[in-house]
């Protein structure tokens, strides 16, 4: 393992550019009869324009509530946002009405949902639902959407598009169900791409072939926030990554930086249950995570007093540089990282070998 | 956005429909408005007198000739609008012959409903000519005044005839022949259809769709009036109207269909609930699609094959219901509804004044309005039935 600072990453960007994406200090909590849940508890991000932005974590982490938040499609009750911003081409979408969200929604941000086989309604053809996607904000002729719909599903690498246009959703495989999916998502062209587990529901063959599919939509310049809990995709398509835990992020950097230097210790017990090393039990094993300081304290092996009580711990730079931090105190200026760092071999190679072989 | 969901659209939705802010014009909307203007010139210039139909029209007509202004714009209009899809389902609805013969049998009733009463008349007494017996068949009580067909035995006043092709269906102890009673019969059971279908099942559905999708407080409150109202029978409340207002099959109607729905606005609620959640539907909110029209595109087809054989189901119940209510003497006397017919042949109404006779001896009077009765209400489920399969595309393989 390496700890020596990267010197130049690939991902560093002027500052002077206006992220297509920011978010501050997201706060969504989810009602139930019996508790509140705190699903998302001050995120703060950025996705820049052309960028892919990676979102891992394991789950009930709040990564799918996160990204629900930011357009606003959570379902409210009983979720609600009740804090942060989230700004998008300069306009917060949190404090934007309904209608302005709704125009919004599918011609700027667009999202694709983990579960193929429900994203799709049973009873219209795909053909219809594209054009239902496309037509939904803009007005153009039936034929012309058509049009525009089958060559969406040959873009997104259905074979025989135009006879598989009048095709109901229940004659698609599970991974033809997905491209149908990314298609409707890609249908007005959306300046964001948000896509919640896309390859999750999917088995590992048609896995590779839809990580193939996303490469070369993140390739042509689309801005993608990808969610996953999945190391490995993550590897394969993320500019960056943003590692998070307990409705808070803890760790955030470039992807090279941190999967070659893993700096918080919930992310380097992420990739150690990639090897089987994992000390961690199961969550259904595991108590409740703290609400307060550190998320990650009760199942920390470094964990110190200082880690309880207050907000989780700021960003602090890992090796100086300033793009990768990790909300840990270790990385803070009264703490030495070294116990973190040298407590195992968390080397992994996913970085090295790509998943879809 | 009043309008109301009709369970019968579905599928392709046409493109120009597409719910967009602002845009009101689509053609089922106009087809309504211009059905409901044209009803309401037709009632105001038949009341004023300015025009006369030739034939005087009861409140009663009025509300179902709204009903069917309804049905034509909200089913018929997109169905025909929609002609591909219509005859794909239309299609698989009669690959099935018992479905087939459900739906002719409907088409019939409802053909013998709206044209036989032009034709006939209204049925006029005549007494002499009570209780013959349906062609084929010969008299078993000795009271004709008249034997149209043979006489086969007779002693003074005591005559009996063979049946006659001039009442093939025999007639009652008023010598309205049976064939014209099924046909009054028929016409009153389309009433009953055209006003549930019209009214009671868009109330229903919207109840539904509206308490389940969203939720909360409007949630609480339709169902807690739902359920009070289920807790109400409402032959009480008809029996109370019919102390106070005069009987009539509008009466029932109203009475009956206001306190059917709930049956139904709760399954809707239900289906409602489980389809919200579904992919699809954060898909189209994802898209930026309004409830209103994630409402009407995807929550109405994907809940048709529960609702529609529900729908089906309340149909043929509302028929019965009458068919009772007609039964034990709570109609209008001039409607010969089948119920009412079939009490008479049941409980031949001579008896009161000293004669004897056998149900058995008219037995055509009870048993013809009886199988036309059955036929309807099964022909209904079946109908219903075959519909929820015919519009599920799942089953087209």
């Amino acid at each position: 393992m390496s700890t020596q600072p990267h010197t130049t990453t690939p991902q560093d960007r002027s500052d002077d550019e206006e992220p297509l994406l920011s978010v501050d200090d997201l706060r969504t909590r989810i009602r139930t009869e019996r508790e509140t849940i705190h699903a998302v508890d001050g995120v703060s991000f950025t996705v820049n324009r052309g960028e892919t932005v990676c979102l891992v974590g394991e789950s009930g982490s709040g990564k799918s509530v996160t990204c629900e938040s930011l357009t606003g499609i959570v379902p409210q009750p009983p979720a609600e946002i009740i804090g942060g911003t989230v700004e998008f081409k300069g306009r917060n979408l949190l404090e934007a009405s309904e209608s302005t969200l709704r125009s919004i929604r599918g011609t700027e941000i667009a999202h694709v949902f983990q579960n193929p086989q429900s994203a799709l309604d049973p009873v219209y053809t795909v053909g219809d639902q594209l054009v239902e996607a496309i037509t939904i904000h803009e007005e153009i002729s039936e034929s012309d959407a058509r049009e525009r719909a089958s060559e969406l599903l040959r873009q997104v690498g259905i074979p025989n598009a135009p006879t598989r246009i009048d095709d109901y959703p229940h004659e698609f495989s599970g991974g033809m169900q997905q491209r149908v999916a990314i298609a409707i998502a890609l249908a007005a062209d959306p300046a964001l791409l948000i896509a919640d587990e896309p390859t999750t529901a999917v088995d590992v063959t048609v896995q590779a072939r839809l990580i193939e599919l996303l490469r070369e939509l993140t390739d042509g310049g689309m801005s993608v926030l990808l969610i996953t809990h999945d190391l490995r995709v993550a590897a394969a398509l993320a500019d960056r990554v943003l590692v998070m835990f307990g409705g808070t992020i803890v760790e955030r950097g470039p992807i090279e930086a941190l999967y070659s230097q893993p700096a918080h210790p919930y992310t380097r017990s992420l990739f150690d249950s990639y090897d089987g090393l994992s000390r961690r039990g199961d969550r259904s094993a595991r108590g409740d995570i703290p609400t307060d300081g550190c998320r990650f304290r009760d199942e920390c092996p470094h964990a110190i007093d200082a880690c309880a009580g207050g907000d989780q711990p700021p960003f602090y730079t890992v090796d100086d540089r300033k793009t990768h931090g990790a909300s840990c105190l270790y990385y803070g200026p009264e703490h030495d990282p070294a116990p973190i760092l040298h407590d195992d071999a968390a080397v992994n190679t996913l970085i090295e070998e790509p998943t879809d072989d | 956005m009043s309008e109301p969901d009709d369970p019968n659209r579905f599928e392709r939705v046409d493109w120009d429909e597409i719910d967009r802010s602002g845009r009101l014009h689509t053609p089922t909307r106009t087809a309504f408005i211009v059905a409901m203007v044209l009803f309401a010139a037709l009632y105001a210039l038949e009341s004023s007198n300015v025009i006369s139909l030739g034939w005087r029209l009861e409140l009663l007509d009025w509300v179902i000739l709204l009903g069917v202004a309804v049905l034509l714009s909200l089913v018929v209009v997109p169905a025909v609008r929609q002609r591909d899809l219509t005859l794909r389902v239309l299609g698989r609805l009669v690959s099935r012959p018992i479905h087939a013969a459900a739906v002719g049998f409907l088409a019939v009733l409802s053909f013998v409903a709206v044209v036989g009463p032009i034709i006939v008349g209204s049925p006029e007494l005549a007494f002499q000519h009570r209780f013959h017996a349906p062609y084929g068949f010969t008299s078993e009580a000795g009271w004709h005044a008249d034997c149209l067909g043979t006489m086969t035995a007779g002693e003074g006043v005591t005559r009996y005839c063979e049946g006659s092709l001039t009442y093939p269906l025999g007639t009652d102890h008023r010598g309205h022949p049976l064939g014209h009673l099924l046909i009054e019969g028929a016409r009153i059971a389309l009433y009953v259809l055209v006003f549930t279908a019209a009214f009671v099942v868009p109330l229903a559905a919207i109840v539904g769709i509206l308490a389940g999708f969203r939720g909360g407080r409007i949630d609480d409150l339709l169902m807690g009036y739902v359920d009070i109202q289920l807790c109400i029978p409402a032959i009480v409340v008809f029996f109370i109207g019919y102390m106070y207002w005069n009987v009539s099959l509008l009466l029932l109607l109203v009475m009956f269909g206001l306190f059917s729905w709930g049956g139904i606005a709760r399954l809707v609620r239900s289906e409602t609930l489980q389809r919200r959640e579904d992919g699809y539907v954060l898909v189209a909110r994802s898209l930026g699609a309004s409830p209103l029209y994630i409402a009407k595109r995807h929550i109405v087809p994907n809940i048709t094959n529960t609702l529609i054989p529900a729908v089906f189901h309340l149909l043929a119940l509302l028929v019965l219901v009458e068919a009772g209510v007609a039964f034990l003497g709570f109609h209008h006397i001039e409607l010969y509804s089948w119920g009412s017919t079939i009490q008479e042949g049941l409980d031949p109404p001579l008896t009161g004044i000293g004669f004897v006779m056998d149900p058995h001896e008219i037995w055509w009077v009870s048993t013809f309005p009886a199988i036309a009765l059955t036929l309807t209400l099964a022909s209904l489920k079946l109908v219903g039935d075959g519909l929820r399969d015919a519009l599920d595309p799942r089953r087209t393989h």
